[in-house]
């Protein structure tokens, strides 16, 4: 059976415990975020949970990122409250929708697929805050809030060339599958 | 898909001299801006409390004063050393309290979950009324 979200060279037991383990790690790190997030001005995060979101839509495929991007926004919303889940879920959506164009369209390297789906987050959190207090001042962060984007997206970037090929290990290419099973 | 399944990693760089462009575009575009906005900038007179979008306060920022309004709840606006703060705010993230001291005119601060903006304005002729606490 063909299944929307798991991709065919991967066993289902491999796919569900891979899944479980990135967002674990995801929700993880979304919460050592929030610890030290609290020393930045304007609201501004590292973003490391989004390397997981990249891991998976460079290692699996879209739908298992998008599926995770919607798990990490849900896991935001009951951890942080309602403000805060949703600005996470449009700011991760328009992230994922940005570097899901740039990876599959163009040969863009890492580092500006993570610089472009940062920047992206920014613009999504300030789109949906602004909508939901119903007043464009929030753009007043926009200046800052993009040159902490840029720069935590190059970090980002370079963490995630760095940990591929530990996700390679992990999800291995179909013909491995069928020795590692047997 | 074009890349090799065998090889996640084929093909794709860390870093392409070409993605210079649009990061240091990305970089400059803000940089300049604020720039901009750093050359313009006078000092504040008033400043405008904002929740969802309504202004319910005006307050000046010469005279230092704890300022608190019914529609904002448990948030508390302090004036002095000719600037406004988010003194306390009953947030979960602080993001409004961590913006600090805003002093000069177009300084922005902003509590999302609230849905309170305080901005700093320059010269105006407008009157000045605000809760006293």
């Amino acid at each position: 059976m063909r299944s929307f979200f798991k991709p065919e060279k991967i066993s289902y037991a491999r796919y569900v415990v891979v899944m479980g383990l990135l967002f674990a790690v995801s929700s993880a790190l979304n919460i050592l975020e929030s610890a030290f997030s609290a020393f930045l001005p304007a609201g501004m995060r590292v973003g490391l949970s989004n390397i997981v979101t990249m891991a998976a839509m460079i290692c699996i495929n879209l739908p298992s990122a998008l599926l995770l991007t919607i798990l990490k926004a849900l896991m935001v919303l009951v951890t942080r409250g309602f403000t805060a889940g949703v600005m996470s879920f449009c700011g991760s959506l328009a992230a994922f929708a940005a570097a899901a164009v740039l990876f599959r369209k163009t040969g863009a390297s890492y580092i500006l697929i993570s610089v472009i789906g940062a920047v992206f987050h920014s613009a999504g959190q300030l789109a949906a805050a602004s909508v939901m207090m119903k007043t464009v001042s929030v753009f007043a962060y926009g200046a800052i809030l993009g040159i902490s984007s840029v720069i935590t997206g190059i970090c980002t970037g370079i963490v995630l060339k760095a940990v591929l090929p530990q996700m390679e290990r992990i999800i291995p290419a179909a013909d491995n599958e069928h020795n590692d099973m047997s | 898909m074009k890349r090799n399944p065998d090889n996640i990693t084929s093909g794709r760089k860390l870093f392409r001299p070409a993605d210079m462009i649009p990061i240091i575009i990305l970089l400059a575009v803000p940089i300049i801006y604020l720039i901009a906005a750093a050359a313009s900038e006078h000092d504040g007179v008033y400043a405008e409390i904002s929740c969802g979008g309504e202004i319910v306060g005006t307050v000046s920022l010469d005279k230092d004063c704890v300022y608190s309004y019914p529609l904002t709840g448990e948030m508390e606006f302090t004036v002095a050393d000719g600037g406004i703060r988010v003194s306390k705010s009953d947030c979960p993230d602080k993001v409004c309290m961590g913006a600090g001291l805003l002093s000069r005119a177009g300084d922005t601060a902003v509590c999302v979950p609230n849905k309170v903006v305080v901005t700093v304005m320059g010269k105006s002729d407008e009157d000045i009324d605000g809760v006293v606490r």
